[in-house]
């Protein structure tokens, strides 16, 4: 080799970065949970999902302050489902997939895409009320003069947060308030029906999700509020509230 | 990503100082090259520097430094390094005659370095833009050997960050800001065309 071509050779090493190469590092993902977790949740699971890449882990509630730092390999992107461990315990992989018969489990749960493709990223990890509690009172008997059945077609959510479409359907229970009470998840149209049957044998089927639909109540919010139904059965009318309790007005629904 | 490469313009350089060293660019007692030994004992730190005489008293030139070298004391142990890369435009100004005596020098330089794991493990990655003064004297041993004894400072600002190890470490610091430092401990062996 001759000497400019040595020279040349030495030229291009030099014009080699120093510098570490990052590229195949991970990047390091840091959950920081808000105060409000620890009164929503006692412990949450956790499922971070990517190409290539996936974490599954439960966190006390002693270990919010701190969070956790999680070394994700797969650079572009990953999932986070955050949901409180009560809810999880059936779930494989961040889905919530509630049985036929079954009510919705008071789910709260954070879902969100996280940009990975940095050597670090941070989300702030707020858990969303994901269920709707509706309380039903009939206003001119005692409850146990009537049954109450409920069905709709969202049976769950996906590990994405995406509605999974199944029957949904579950008898209320009774609370101590003699109110029947049943859980219920977030509806993607107003396809919630409610039967009411009575001790002579007939029910009637009444569009539950119309009438919550055009009270005004939002499916889309953050965070689902409850829902109260007074059914005046003899006057045929529903009156129907929801949260925030003190700022909502009654609506009389003529069924 | 952080990893900043330097621009053409870096390479280019790089090129040029050794055209530099082309034979057809030589001529009699006009041009010396030399290596520090002190340099190359600092983790292998490969250098050199060319230097043509414009005039009795003044020389210009261009030196570089190239370390692209990774340590462990064993197997598992953490990494050392004292990485870079850097090129430096001279002037160097001697009192007595060129290559022979005391001489002073100036110097605008960039420097690519990676720095880190001797005390702990962080690790300082980036980019040293500035200048710097050198002074020292250059004792001849032979026709065309010299031996150079000289210290220096430089200084600047830099863009930097700072790891908490060398490999995949989380990212401490970053940011920019002006520098002063020793750049040279010189012990070289010269020669002169």
């Amino acid at each position: 080799m001759s000497f400019r071509l040595k020279l040349i050779a030495l030229s291009v090493i030099c014009s080699c970065t120093v510098l570490e190469d990052r590229d195949s590092c991970p990047c390091l993902l840091h959950l920081e949970f808000d105060e409000s977790v620890s009164q929503v949740a006692d412990s949450v699971r956790i499922w971070i999902k990517g190409e290539g890449f996936g974490f599954v882990a439960g966190l006390p509630s002693s270990l919010y302050p701190e969070g956790i730092t999680v070394p994700v390999t797969s650079r572009s992107g990953v999932f986070i489902t955050v949901m409180d461990s009560e809810s999880a315990q059936e779930s494989a992989d961040g889905s919530l997939n509630i049985p036929s018969g079954c009510q919705c489990p008071e789910v709260y749960d954070f879902r969100s895409f996280c940009e990975t493709s940095g050597e670090t990223a941070h989300r702030h990890i707020t858990l969303h009320k994901n269920h709707c509690r509706v309380y039903v009172t009939f206003r001119e008997a005692v409850s146990g003069g009537y049954s109450v059945k409920i069905d709709g077609g969202v049976c769950g959510y996906s590990s994405r947060g995406d509605f999974l479409d199944g029957d949904f359907s579950c008898a209320p229970q009774i609370d101590g308030e003699g109110r029947f009470v049943f859980c219920i998840p977030r509806q993607k149209d107003a396809g919630l029906n409610m039967g009411i049957g009575r001790g002579d044998g007939r029910t009637r089927v009444f569009a539950l999700g119309n009438y919550i639909e055009e009270s005004g109540y939002d499916w889309t919010a953050e965070d689902l509020g409850d829902v109260e139904l007074e059914v005046d059965y003899a006057a045929s009318v529903i009156r129907l509230r929801f949260e925030p309790w003190p700022e909502s007005e009654s609506e009389d629904i003529v069924i | 990503m952080n990893r900043r490469r330097p621009g053409l313009g870096a390479r280019l350089l790089s090129a040029l100082l050794f055209c530099f060293l082309c034979p057809a660019a030589l001529s009699a007692q006009k041009l010396q090259i030399s290596a520090n030994t002190l340099g190359l004992m600092c983790l292998g730190t490969l250098n050199g520097e060319v230097n043509y005489a414009v005039s009795q008293h003044w020389s210009v030139g261009m030196s570089g430094k190239y370390n692209p070298f990774s340590y462990s004391m064993s197997e598992g142990q953490r990494q050392f390094q004292l990485r870079q890369r850097s090129l430096a435009a001279v002037a160097r100004w001697w009192p007595w005659h060129i290559y022979s005596g005391w001489w002073v020098s100036g110097r605008l330089q960039w420097q690519e370095y990676n720095i880190g794991g001797f005390v702990s493990a962080r690790t300082e990655e980036g980019q040293r833009y500035g200048g710097g003064v050198t002074a020292g004297y250059s004792h001849m041993i032979s026709e065309h050997f010299n031996v150079e004894l000289g210290l220096g400072v430089w200084g600047g600002f830099k863009q930097y960050t700072v790891y908490a190890c060398p490999t995949c470490g989380r990212k401490l610091e970053e940011g920019q800001k002006a520098f002063i430092m020793p750049s040279d401990f010189i012990v070289a062996i010269s020669y002169v065309f």
